[in-house]
């Protein structure tokens, strides 16, 4: 990881521009990539930050950095399966009625 | 009749999850195994309804980024003619879900596979099995991944199911 600077929003820079980059990977931002820390961003950082309790006091410190440096490996586990509840009953399958008997 | 007198009148695959959200319509999304060329009030009631839940839980670093509680439902032990043991409608659903972070796009699919004769039917008391394939499948920036859970329900209630994770093709 490199020194990524804390940002703070207003902040105007290309380290922005790459935060944008990754959270737009990360599905939490939609806005443009355009190097500045706007309302926008910040709504995002700050969900971003919330799902995974980081404060950071609304800034990207440290925490987030390393969380977005995560965000770029895969996590060990692929799809995990948990077998729930079933509910099965079974029956007998009868012979046809023969003609005259229904 | 047979045992080769089954029929599916309904789907033989549907989409359960398109782009991050269920869309299963219950009333056409279904598949069922009855006998060929019967009307349908020629056959009983079920003996009764199986249910099967499992979870798909994604990746994720310190919590799953999204996971999908699944239900497999079929009816079983229609009769007809007061014999054999028939299902008359088995479909996948979404009970509930969360996606979350990691820009995922996950697809769900439901295939039907033939219906043949269980290894219990037989000719006078014919039993339809059903191989059902549901898959996940999931993909994001950087990764993708998935499986399928794969079942056989039988006329008379019984199921099988195996989860295979190695499915997954790019």
């Amino acid at each position: 990881m490199a020194d990524e600077p804390e940002l703070h929003p207003g902040a105007q820079n290309e380290w922005v521009s790459y935060l944008q980059q990754m959270l737009t990977h990360l599905g939490v931002y939609s806005g443009e990539v355009a190097g500045t820390f706007d309302a926008t961003t910040k709504a995002s950082v700050e969900a971003l930050q919330q799902h995974y309790s980081i404060d950071e006091g609304g800034a990207v410190g440290e925490q987030t950095w390393h969380l977005l440096a995560m965000s770029r490996e895969k996590p060990n586990e692929g799809v995990g399966f948990e077998q729930l509840d079933s509910a099965v009953s079974t029956c007998e399958a009868p012979e046809f009625e023969t003609e005259g008997t229904a | 009749m047979g045992d080769e007198g089954f029929v599916n009148l309904g789907k033989f695959a549907w989409e359960v999850v398109k782009d991050n959200r269920p869309k299963v319509n219950l009333s056409a999304d279904y598949v069922n195994a009855v006998p060929k060329d019967v009307p349908w009030d020629q056959l009983s009631a079920p003996v009764g309804t199986n249910t099967d839940r499992w979870k798909w839980r994604g990746p994720g670093w310190l919590s799953d980024d999204f996971w999908f509680l699944m239900e497999l439902s079929y009816t079983y032990g229609s009769r007809y003619r007061g014999g054999g043991a028939y299902i008359t409608n088995a479909t996948v659903n979404v009970i509930d879900h969360y996606v979350g972070l990691g820009g995922y796009h996950i697809d769900i699919t439901c295939k039907i596979g033939n219906v043949e004769p269980a290894p219990n039917s037989r000719t006078n008391a014919p039993v339809p099995r059903i191989p059902i394939d549901v898959s996940l499948s999931y993909t994001n920036w950087l990764w993708g991944g998935g499986g399928t859970n794969r079942f056989e329900i039988w006329g008379t209630g019984q199921r099988s199911s195996k989860w295979d994770d190695m499915s997954y093709e790019p």
